[in-house]
């Protein structure tokens, strides 16, 4: 078979409206499972195996094993398929110009959701009145971070995602290295949820590394509730030493690594990022509802802190602050126990995504795309009508 | 042509089957000050809040057979895993000032297990008194449900009780299922009785 007509055969396929009804009705059975599957395992990490994935095995009724493409492949295939099927090999003309504006913005509707989701970063920010703060961090990711011995009143620290390793098998091992770290990190396994147990405080053996080891538990129903783990080893590459420790995320405290004659500081925690301004808050109002303890409206009063630039604002429950490509929105307060008099903090929300708008803007495009394509018919069945009474 | 990819195929699933090692180089750095550094990084405001280690009392206390001692936290100075199978936990936690004062504090254990109630100050006076750290305090005892989900057993149980210091206030609690932490009472207030201020 010729290069050309192996082409025009894919191409064929490709824009096939067959295959359209295939993975539409593929995307609908994966919403129906991953809804039901979600009622057990918690909405982030069915999202995470059926929605971000590009192949999953669905348990039927526990014990049969059905395997599914995963709505990140699907969602691409779609996209394939509408380009190739819904604007290249459409007809083009006047009739098909609202099918194809329609079209178009489902196109974007899709590459705006491929870039929220490689590429959009959330997390959050707690400040009690008169704290401040530049940086905010996930509920859901983690990192390990390298603490270089500081100077001069700020410190390096070398960020290693958790992306880069909690992907790890049974006996697979990841090396992290830096030419200005004057040691390499291994990670030799890496546990989702995780208690540190001293070695003597439990029955069971298992690995043990200065006394402690991570006992595995089951994944908590929400991801924030994890608390991850790791075994590492320390290279020095001058040395040649290996030192091997744990790493628990909910360690009070890091580990100190000495290497290249100074303190290196190691610590699994939570996915921090950094802001490139900074959030003071000056008031956190919280309303509740007369005679009860639900809470009717809470406003953060802050003030903006850009370089030499102050500005006030305000953050409600619909108000978000916008700035610099990040958006701050009002998700909660606390302490949950405290009472009447207590000092409460306010927790902002804190998103970055390149494509926020992408979603409002390509709904637009498609109801445009929609109502020429209504009225393009309307108009046609109108004249139809006139032609018929004329003749 | 089947028999010269057999092999191949052979070896890519030996290699996709196989332990792994893989060498990153890592990309990501950010510059933090050097206080920020020396935070303990898994310390949330609300524990921020709490005294540091090197502000807390040096105590010191008897843990009673068959504890399992678990790794303090920011919070518990003290902790530990009781029962087998371990259902119900223990530990010694220390907060600056009166920390709301023993009445709304044991208003919030009784919430925590489903008793909203709170106790009126002569019933307060009335509940029986442990020794802790050379002084008398309450002995706070709650049946319900738990209000931790994770935590929470079908019948479960609190003993706690709250020892007012000069600048600060010790609490020492255990929580779990009733039949664990009613048969281990006595060695609660044992434990209790077993703290004291370290010599310096």
């Amino acid at each position: 078979m010729s290069a050309g007509r192996l082409f025009e055969r894919a191409f064929a396929l490709a824009s096939s409206t067959a295959v359209s009804v295939i993975l539409l009705l593929l995307l609908f059975c994966l919403t129906f499972l991953g809804t039901l599957e979600q009622v057990d395992r918690g909405l982030f990490e069915v999202q995470q195996e059926y929605f971000g994935s590009l192949f999953v095995v669905h348990w039927a009724f526990g014990f049969l094993p059905l395997p599914l493409p995963g709505a990140y492949l699907l969602m691409a295939l779609l996209f394939v398929n509408l380009l190739c099927g819904g604007v290249v090999r459409i007809r083009k003309g006047w009739r098909q110009a609202g099918i194809l504006i329609a079209h178009a913005g489902i196109l974007i509707l899709l590459a705006g959701a491929f870039v929220t989701f490689q590429y959009a970063v959330r997390g959050h920010m707690s400040l009690f009145e008169g704290d401040a703060a530049n940086e905010f961090q996930s509920s859901t990711a983690w990192e390990i971070a390298i603490t270089a011995p500081g100077a001069g009143g700020s410190a390096t620290q070398y960020v290693i995602p958790s992306r880069d390793f909690t992907r790890l098998r049974a006996k697979d091992t990841a090396t992290f290295y830096h030419r200005a770290i004057p040691f390499e990190l291994t990670v030799n396994r890496h546990l989702k949820n995780s208690r540190r147990l001293l070695t003597d405080a439990g029955r069971e053996a298992g690995k043990s590394v200065e006394g402690h080891r991570l006992e595995i538990l089951p994944p908590a129903k929400e991801p924030g509730e994890n608390i991850p783990g790791a075994y590492v080893k320390m290279t020095d590459m001058g040395t040649g030493t290996i030192q091997e420790a744990v790493l628990w995320g909910a360690d009070a405290a890091p580990l100190v690594v000495a290497a290249g004659g100074a303190q290196w500081r190691i610590a699994l925690k939570r996915r921090t990022w950094q802001l490139p301004f900074t959030i003071a808050l000056n008031q956190f109002i919280r309303e509740l509802h007369p005679g009860t303890d639900k809470p009717r409206s809470f406003v953060s009063r802050v003030t903006k802190i850009d370089g030499d630039a102050q500005a006030a604002a305000e953050i409600s429950m619909n108000k978000p602050l916008r700035h610099k490509g990040y958006t701050l929105y009002q998700a909660s307060w606390g302490p949950a126990n405290a009472g009447p008099n207590d000092p409460l903090f306010t927790t902002l929300a804190v998103a970055r995504n390149p494509a926020e708008q992408v979603p409002l803007i390509a709904t637009c495009i498609i109801t445009f795309g929609l109502l020429v394509h209504y009225c393009l018919k309307l108009l046609g069945y109108l004249r139809a009508q006139n032609a018929g009474r004329s003749s | 042509m089947k028999s010269r990819l057999l092999p191949v195929v052979i070896c890519c699933a030996m290699v996709a089957c196989g332990p792994g090692h893989s060498r990153t180089e890592i990309r990501e750095t950010r510059i933090v000050p050097s206080a920020a550094a020396e935070l303990s990084p898994q310390i949330r405001t609300e524990e921020r809040a709490a005294p540091r280690a090197q502000e807390m009392p040096p105590l010191t206390w008897q843990a009673p057979e068959g504890w399992v001692r678990m790794p303090s936290t920011p919070i518990r100075i003290a902790n530990f895993h009781v029962g087998d199978p371990a259902n119900a936990e223990c530990y010694i936690s220390v907060l600056p000032g009166n920390a709301g004062g023993i009445e709304a504090n044991i208003a919030r254990w009784r919430m925590q297990m489903g008793q909203p109630a709170r106790l009126a100050p002569d019933e307060i006076a009335a509940l029986p008194s442990i020794a802790v750290l050379g002084r008398r305090a309450p002995l706070v005892e709650v049946t319900g449900h738990f209000a931790d989900p994770d935590k929470s057993s079908a019948s479960d149980m609190l003993l706690g009780t709250v020892c007012e210091l000069e600048t600060q206030t010790v609490f020492a609690k255990m929580v779990g299922a009733e039949a664990t932490v009613r048969a281990e009472r006595d060695a609660f207030i044992a434990f209790c009785a077993s703290i004291e201020m370290a010599q310096q």
